[in-house]
């Protein structure tokens, strides 16, 4: 697996993370923002590979 | 000495008449272990019977197939019982199979203890050794036969779940004696060779013991040990456990629920993901909203509505305060003027002048100096009267103690 781009699994939890940061009520404005920012990129970067989907079947000649 | 010629077909004929009429080929068991197995679509089977130096060609018709107990694979050890019989026409004789039994059925279940014993003993079941599966997996490799069940249902299956993963198949035997090698060889080479695979499925569909005897040898169950990339098992039915079941990171209980255990759910992850996305604009609104709130309530006009009110009352107070101090100080003022009436009567009462008027008068001399002793007085001595009208001055005719009176204007008191 290359680190170059974030995996799906990874941009997933974050976007979890920013999620669950902006329910607590007493999260500051600018944090709030900031985290709403943060998790759509990585809904982004999740759709994207979704969206991107051509599964191939491939069989392994000897 | 001899015959005359006789026809092939005489021949033949001869000699089957000899083998059927010997009393041991008519019900012989031989031992041996079976090859070229053959399935005719007839229903009946062909094999070898062979051992180290030698081989019989035998035949099972369909009708006797249906009633052994066990399943006939390539490479098992078997005794079977049947008679010789000699085919005419290629003047080829076979083991005419009646019952099978193999001899093999209580070693392999030996053999796969004594297997597993020692190799669980070695580690190589150990949970610290597992390997998670990965969440979202790119490519799964399946290691199967290509042409079995296990392949259909594998790829059914996630081709239903999950149209992102990229799937390699790689074709292996999964019976007989060569499988248990292009297993693990196969294993090795995705391991080494193809470190896009995210995870491998090896497996097969359900069979007798003999026929996933495969996942039971050591060297199967030393490639997936030793294997990088996480492997789930998926061998024959729910009840079947193999050795690989044991070493392999993920034991599935069939090849449809390796699939379904191996990738997740691409349509629910993007209803997931938009949840998700809702769910940060919907909190995110909800915050703005309670804060625009919280701010309008602190808004300069109400702040000064407040404030306005918050005057009004500390002047109040103050007008209260200046009001009570206004009232003490009348009190005080009040009990002072009365202090004074009063000293004023105490003065009033106390004035010469006043006991003057009520008919008394001071007697002074000449320079001033009230006489209060009169016999001390001589005569001639000029003295003042003054009373409370008016002042007169008087000479001293006589004086003296014994004396009650005295002449001139001197006014006399009793």
């Amino acid at each position: 697996m290359t680190e170059k781009k974030m995996s799906f699994e990874e941009a997933l939890k974050k976007l979890e993370t920013a999620s669950d940061k902006l329910k607590s009520e007493d999260i500051p404005l600018e944090e709030a923002i900031k985290n709403y920012e943060e998790g759509i990129k990585h809904y982004k970067e999740c759709s994207e590979i979704l969206e991107k989907a051509n599964q191939k079947i491939e069989t392994l000649t000897k | 000495m001899g015959l005359k010629p006789v026809m092939v077909s005489q021949l033949n004929s001869y000699i089957k008449r000899i083998l059927q009429t010997d009393p041991i080929l008519g019900n012989v068991s031989v031992i041996g272990e079976v090859s070229n197995l053959k399935f005719h679509s007839s229903g009946h089977v062909y094999f070898s019977l062979k051992d180290e130096s030698s081989k019989i060609n035998c035949f099972l018709a369909a009708s006797n197939l249906a009633k052994l107990t066990c399943e006939l694979t390539e490479g098992m050890e078997m005794t079977a019982n049947g008679y010789i019989y000699l085919y005419e026409r290629g003047g080829s004789y076979s083991l005419n199979v009646r019952d099978v039994e193999t001899a093999g059925q209580g070693d392999l279940a030996a053999a796969f203890e004594k297997l597993k014993a020692k190799l669980e003993k070695e580690g190589l079941f150990d949970k610290d050794h597992k390997k998670d599966l990965p969440f979202f997996p790119k490519k799964v490799a399946v290691i199967t036969s290509e042409t079995g069940a296990a392949v259909r249902d594998i790829l059914k299956i996630i081709k239903q779940k999950n149209d992102y993963v990229d799937i390699l198949i790689c074709p292996v035997l999964v019976q007989g004696p060569n499988a248990a090698g292009e297993i693990s060889a196969a294993i090795d080479d995705i391991s080494e060779n193809h470190r896009d695979i995210d995870v491998i499925i090896t497996g097969r569909g359900g069979g007798s013991m003999e026929e996933l005897w495969a996942f039971n040898e050591e060297v199967v169950a030393r490639s997936i040990y030793a294997c990088k990339i996480p492997i789930i098992s998926a061998v024959g039915h729910e009840t079947d456990f193999t050795i690989a079941d044991f070493v392999a990171d993920l034991r599935a209980e069939t090849p449809s629920a390796a699939a379904d255990k191996a990738v997740p759910d691409t349509e629910v992850l993007r209803e997931y993901l938009a949840d998700l996305r809702n769910e940060l604009r919907r909190n995110l609104r909800m915050l703005t909203e309670d804060r625009r709130n919280r701010l309008q309530i602190l808004d300069p006009q109400g702040m000064g509505r407040d404030m306005q009110s918050r005057i009004v009352l500390e002047q109040l107070k103050i007008d209260n305060i200046i009001k009570a101090m206004e009232e003490a100080l009348r009190a005080k003022v009040l009990a002072c003027e009365n202090r004074l009436l009063i000293q004023r009567e105490v003065l009033d009462g106390a004035d010469p002048k006043a006991i003057l008027s009520r008919g008394y008068s001071v007697i002074t001399d000449e320079s001033g100096k009230v006489i209060k002793d009169v016999s001390l007085l001589e005569k001639d001595q000029m003295i003042n009267i003054e009373a409370a009208k008016g002042r007169a001055e008087a000479r001293i005719t006589r004086s003296g103690t014994g004396i009650r009176e005295s002449k001139g204007k001197e006014k006399s008191h009793d």
